[in-house]
């Protein structure tokens, strides 16, 4: 069921604490993405996986087996696995001689080797690229030929560090393909590290959010629209968080108060709590209306920013802040500039509220 | 590729293989080795490779291995058992290896005098004097003008160092405190050869033996200045090495090569040796030849 | 200068007429200083290996002391090979003065902290990322030597190399161990040092030229065994 267990893994280098009380469950045949900031442990973690590195302590199970044990061991699971690195190396030689590398180290035969090796390349788009020197592909051919030198070798496992950070958008869109083909062929697991949210949203069937402890483990949407905690809401860009207290008030009804503010959510929530509504929620408009949102609220505008067909704005109610997304063309036809008064209303199923 | 790797690797190594064994095949002549350590300048002149074609053609049972080395170092080749018989011009290290029992006999075969060579407009004027005035001439001038007047020595404990120093002491200064200490006097610290190309670059004076001089002639503009003067006298002696003091020497060769030196056949070659490539005799044999003077 | 036509002239005739010592002399270098080269390659390579993927307390130091061995006097290594050869010496019984083989001993053991010292500067040259990629690909501990050896196989070439240059142009050595025997350890660069004592200054420069020759020749071949 589970192809990868990680239980209680620490890692420290010196008296550094890199991953602290890790737990982690990999189901068969998941998409699993590792999103992080820059230096959150995401690449030492699959290291780890990979039994390049040792925990400091903690366990690795894979497909059962502990793989803290004998080296033979380790090398039989590490053969069940590849990983391809943020910034991928080449042997000295030609683009088969590199794909085909995996393949000779098991001892397998020539006619088997060449022809996998050629069915990669084209996977990738690259059988042309067979006898060329490896060392003079660009970054995004480099990156495609370490994802073929690794796919030949047809892993249970699939580590994927960045895999297309900084590449050409041939190349990105080459590697996002396939790992798409594979997430439907459902053969392959892949643990995908990735600071980049909309990539691991697509891509993902499962994403962790990493920062030396896992933050939260969740379904993409669960993830975007539910994030447990301030890390994660910040770390995925969640604007507008307020934090309250909340009183029930019924049973489908939480009330929060913030100072002068007053929320309605439709989540449960108790005590001090983080409530969040997402800018494209909101709509404004200049006078009160009347319809069935429950949240209304007053504020000035105090800074407008053009991005070009979305505007922008920040309101300011209370003391919070708000920022507020609208269309050009409405943003022209309110005429709204700086120290406007406006109404800004969303209804309670958009607040969403945490701890 | 690593298939055709280790073929290259082996096809080397087969190579080489062969290679060493038709060089040893050709390399040992007969079955019974001696090695004779000789002073450069019997080498050098090329003496010993007519001695030794000779040798071998008389007992072909017997390789004759010549390893030329300055006296010094061919004495301690003789020490160390390394050698089994000496060919050596140093008559003080030659009596003290024969002391210490470790040479048999010393066996005097040939002569030559050394030479005092210097530029041909000779600035310090020695030209006609014995030996020991043209070193004090040397000296003197020399101190007064190191620019003009410099003696080379070899400075390397050789066999024509050590006469070199017998002339100085012979004229009564201190050699490590006035001679060594002077401006005017060079230690080259090398071979013969090398030390007569120093005394042609610097224009000097220098003390040679008569062999390696001849040799180099046509390269240098130096001149013999001094050719026959008592201290000057050249004494090559043949000492074999005690089998019983230093074991596993040769003794039975080395006796034999010592017999041939003496012998009317090995006399005859030292006396031709040289009056083809050089219109002179580098040696004179001392057995049947007429006595040096001073000879004891 | 005329002695330097003199002498290209004399390396011409000498190589166009096959004179036989000459060729005897020629072939003799080459047995001896590819033969130590051979040696202190399966020798060192691996030892240089072993030194660099190892971490151990002085490791540093080790690599210093091997560093500073480049540059010991030929001479020195002579003197010591021939004190432990000699027959008065530890190894005085297996007769290996002035012999080829004696000369092997000592040139492989005089380039030796070449090929030791290069081997370690060669593989650690290989970025460290390379280890990764081979275990990640599956290697087991000897395939990620192997793969780490063939990265850095150009520069471990270019120490062998320089060792054979070492060797065959050693005189030190040759002179002291090999005695420079006629027709037994007499090689190119004795025979220089000999035929310049005896002023035959021509002769010398050829006999350079033809050793030059021979390097370039080997140098040449090695390099085709490195395209591969």
């Amino acid at each position: 069921m589970y192809l990868l267990e990680i239980k209680d893994l620490n890692k420290k280098y010196g008296n550094k604490k890199i991953l602290e009380n890790i737990n982690l469950k990999v189901k068969t045949g998941i998409n699993l993405g590792l999103i992080g900031p820059t230096g959150c442990g995401k690449t030492t973690l699959l290291r780890l996986i990979d039994l390049l590195e040792n925990p400091t302590s903690g366990k690795i199970i894979f497909d059962g087996i502990n793989t803290s044990y004998s080296k033979k061991d380790k090398l039989q699971i590490r053969r069940r696995m590849g990983m391809v690195f943020q910034k991928p190396l080449t042997f000295k030689g030609t683009v088969f001689h590199n794909v085909a590398y995996g393949l000779k180290i098991r001892g397998e035969n020539k006619d088997q080797v060449q022809e996998k090796v050629y069915r990669n390349l084209e996977l990738l788009g690259m059988d042309e690229y067979a006898e060329r020197n490896a060392a003079s592909l660009s970054g995004g051919e480099t990156q495609r030929m370490a994802l073929a030198r690794v796919l030949v070798t047809e892993p249970d496992l699939l580590l994927l560090d960045e895999p297309t950070s900084n590449l050409d958008p041939l190349s990105r869109e080459k590697i996002e393909e396939l790992i798409l083909q594979l997430k439907k062929e459902n053969k392959t697991t892949i643990i995908m590290t990735t600071h980049d949210l909309i990539q691991g949203q697509q891509l993902s069937d499962e994403i962790v959010i990493l920062n030396h402890k896992i933050f939260q483990i969740g379904k993409p949407e669960e993830i975007f629209r539910k994030p447990q905690n301030q890390f994660v809401a910040d770390f995925v860009g969640v604007k507008n968080v307020i934090q309250g207290q909340a009183i029930l008030t019924s049973e489908k009804l939480t009330m929060i108060k913030k100072g002068n503010i007053t929320l309605y959510s439709s989540e449960k929530g108790n005590g001090k709590v983080f409530a969040s509504i997402r800018p494209e929620d909101i709509s404004l408009s200049l006078e009160k209306l009347d319809n069935s949102s429950l949240n209304k609220l007053k504020g000035n505008v105090i800074q407008i920013e053009d991005v070009g067909a979305i505007i922008h704005l920040k309101v300011k109610v209370d003391s919070e802040i708000f920022t507020v997304y609208m269309t050009r063309k409405s943003f022209l036809d309110m005429n709204i500039s700086i120290g406007e008064t406006l109404w800004l209303e969303f209804k309670a199923t958009g607040v969403h509220l945490f701890q | 590729m690593n298939r055709k790797f280790l073929a290259t690797i082996i096809i080397v190594i087969v190579v080489l293989l062969g290679l060493g064994a038709y060089l040893y095949a050709s390399g040992q002549g007969g079955n019974e080795v001696l090695v004779v350590a000789t002073t450069t300048s019997l080498e050098d002149t090329g003496l010993l490779e007519e001695i030794e074609a000779a040798f071998e053609a008389k007992y072909p049972n017997i390789d004759m291995q010549v390893i030329s080395a300055g006296t010094g170092i061919a004495i301690e080749y003789g020490k160390r058992g390394d050698a089994d018989i000496v060919l050596v011009h140093d008559r003080e290290r030659e009596e003290e290896l024969i002391a210490e029992g470790i040479g048999t006999e010393r066996n005097p075969f040939a002569y030559n005098y050394f030479y005092i060579i210097g530029p041909s407009d000779d600035p310090a004027q020695i030209r006609g004097m014995n030996a020991a005035e043209a070193f004090i001439k040397i000296k003197d001038e020399g101190e007064e003008n190191p620019d003009l007047v410099e003696f080379i020595s070899r400075g390397d404990d050789s066999g024509t160092h050590a006469s070199e120093k017998k002339i100085w002491d012979a004229t009564g200064l201190d050699y490590s405190k006035t001679i060594q200490t002077g401006k005017w006097y060079v230690e080259s610290g090398k071979g013969m050869g090398d030390t007569l190309m120093i005394a042609n670059e610097r224009q000097g004076y220098t003390l040679s033996d008569s062999g390696t001089f001849l040799s180099f002639k046509a390269e240098t503009q130096l001149e013999i200045l001094i050719s026959e003067s008592e201290e000057l006298l050249n004494v090559y002696t043949a000492i074999p090495i005690n089998s019983n003091l230093v074991p596993d020497t040769n003794i039975d060769a080395a006796d034999k090569l010592v017999e041939f030196l003496l012998s009317s056949e090995g006399q005859k070659i030292i006396e031709d040796f040289g009056i083809e490539e050089y219109g002179q005799t580098l040696f004179t044999p001392l057995k049947n030849g007429p006595k040096p003077i001073n000879y004891i | 200068m005329s002695e330097i036509i003199e002498g290209i002239y004399q390396a011409i005739n000498l190589i166009l007429t096959l004179n036989p010592e000459m060729l005897e002399i020629t072939l003799r270098t080459i047995y001896i200083s590819l033969s130590s080269t051979l040696f202190a390659t399966i020798i060192g390579v691996p030892l240089g290996g072993l030194i660099n993927f190892k971490t151990f307390k002085g490791k540093r130091g080790l690599v210093n002391i091997i560093q500073t061995l480049y540059s010991v006097p030929t001479v020195l290594v002579g003197l010591f090979v021939f004190l432990l050869i000699s027959r008065a010496g530890i190894l005085g019984e297996l007769n290996l003065l002035f012999t080829p083989t004696g000369m092997i001993l000592c040139q492989t053991i005089l380039i030796m902290p070449i090929l030791v010292g290069f081997t370690i500067n060669a593989l650690s040259g290989v970025e460290k990322n390379i280890e990764d990629l081979a275990m990640s690909l599956g290697a087991n501990q000897f395939q990620t030597i192997y793969t780490i050896m063939k990265e850095a196989k150009y520069a471990l070439m270019g120490a062998v190399i320089l060792g054979f240059g070492r060797a065959i142009s050693e005189v030190g050595v040759a002179l002291l161990i090999g005695g420079n025997i006629r027709g037994f350890t007499r090689v190119i660069t004795t025979t220089i040092s000999l035929e310049t004592s005896r002023g035959n200054i021509a002769l010398s420069v050829a006999l350079g030229i033809i050793l030059m020759l021979i390097a370039l020749v080997i140098n040449l071949i090695l390099n085709i065994i490195q395209e591969k």
